[in-house]
């Protein structure tokens, strides 16, 4: 992907980060906040600690949107994009909020990008690949509503609890709960899961 | 319980640990931030102020050409306009005079301009009589031309225009040279608000960029 189509898209970033709801506890906020500020005076530990952080928030962002070969390289120019812009960001509280914000923009550029693709042979498109029972749930996965899907795609794929989930992407636990109550419902019923109670 | 497992990972759901499992292949395996830029080069606002320079140039040029149009066809407006008074008056006071026309005008057009000046002709000869519109003697020239005609003769032109009926005052001709005038400035003064609109966003998305900072 171009470096100038990553960071034309800056305006949209800037005002993009005011919508969301900053719901991280005070001391976390603070701790972000101070990690940014180093980050942003040169301090690339800092910044590596940022990518810590966050690369698996975005990676699972990534993933509900763009195929398994791309999530990796386009969550490490998200994290580029975001290095080169980190001056613009206004709440330095709300930075997982920025990134996810990020990370959504380029996997939307994913698509609008024209790329010709080859198709890989059946013996190549099972390496490094999981099951194909996998291939099918994260299918389902992909399938579901946006706020569902990225939600169940952080709890299940990158291992991440509610309340770290909430942290990170900047949305209210609650929202966050019914999010992965109402996703799993909605998972259970495509894959055929009897849901006990 | 069901619910918290899902949540917070407390107690046990069979079918979740199963999900979570089976996706655990597509997690994230670059555990290593990306190879950084040594020098981050400056936000460049250039580009934006080099547009605007050159659209408040290129709206300045094109409102002053237009300035300039309009000023030449006044002026040529007005000269026409003492001429063709000049014509219209002469004939019913002197006869000596014999202004030839030295203008785009037509016999009837001045015929035109006699008629309707009947009802203010007991004033013109007061006002005529100051004026200072050479007539045709031994001394004075023959014809009248644009260059002879003063800023005096001007004003006093004028000033009998204003007590001539409205419809005597432009020709078919000067109607629709003014019209054509309106409608030049009328394009400019738009495209002179495309500019300032778009001058004023990009101000706009500077200025929110400089609070970002």
């Amino acid at each position: 992907m171009s470096e100038n189509g990553m960071t034309g898209n800056i305006f949209y970033f800037a005002r993009s980060e005011a919508k969301a709801t900053t719901s991280t506890a005070p001391e976390t906020a603070t701790a972000q906040a101070r990690l940014v500020e180093s980050a942003c005076a040169g301090d690339r530990e800092a910044f590596g600690e940022i990518y810590k952080l966050f690369a698996p928030t975005v990676h699972g962002i990534v993933l509900a949107k763009v195929p398994r070969d791309e999530a990796d390289d386009i969550t490490q120019n998200v994290f580029l994009v975001a290095y080169k812009n980190l001056h613009t960001l206004r709440n330095r509280n709300a930075v997982g909020a920025w990134l996810v914000t990020i990370a959504r923009n380029l996997s939307a550029n994913f698509y609008r990008a024209a790329r010709p693709t080859e198709e890989l042979s059946e013996e190549l498109s099972h390496q490094d690949c999981p099951h194909a029972e996998a291939r099918e749930i994260l299918a389902a996965i992909r399938a579901l509503p946006e706020t569902y899907k990225e939600t169940l795609i952080l709890r299940l794929v990158e291992g991440m609890t509610g309340p770290e989930i909430a942290e990170r992407t900047g949305l209210k636990p609650e929202s966050v709960r019914v999010n992965l109550h109402r996703g799993m419902k909605m998972l259970r019923r495509k894959l055929g899961i009897e849901e006990k109670e | 319980m069901k619910n918290d497992y899902l949540w917070d990972k407390t107690g046990k759901d069979p079918e979740i640990e199963k999900l979570e499992n089976a996706l655990r292949g597509f997690r994230l395996q670059k555990t290593a931030p990306p190879a950084l830029a040594t020098r981050i080069l400056p936000f460049k606002k250039e580009p934006a102020r080099k547009i605007f320079s050159f659209a408040l140039a290129a709206a300045c040029l094109m409102f002053a050409v237009t300035a300039l149009g309009i000023w030449l066809q006044i002026s040529r407006n007005r000269t026409q306009v003492a001429g063709e008074l000049a014509e219209i008056i002469a004939p019913q006071n002197n006869s000596d005079f014999s202004l030839q026309p030295n203008f785009a005008g037509t016999k009837d057009s001045i015929i035109k301009k006699q008629k309707n000046v009947k009802a203010g002709e007991a004033e013109i000869p007061k006002r005529i009589s100051k004026q200072k519109i050479a007539p045709v003697g031994k001394s004075a020239p023959a014809v009248l031309s644009r260059k002879e005609t003063t800023a005096k003769n001007d004003r006093a032109a004028g000033q009998n225009l204003k007590s001539l009926p409205q419809n005597a005052r432009l020709t078919g001709e000067e109607q629709y040279a003014y019209d054509r005038l309106m409608l030049a400035l009328s394009i400019t003064s738009s495209k002179l608000k495309l500019v300032r609109d778009k001058v004023q966003g990009i101000e706009e998305q500077n200025s929110n960029l400089e609070n970002g900072r």
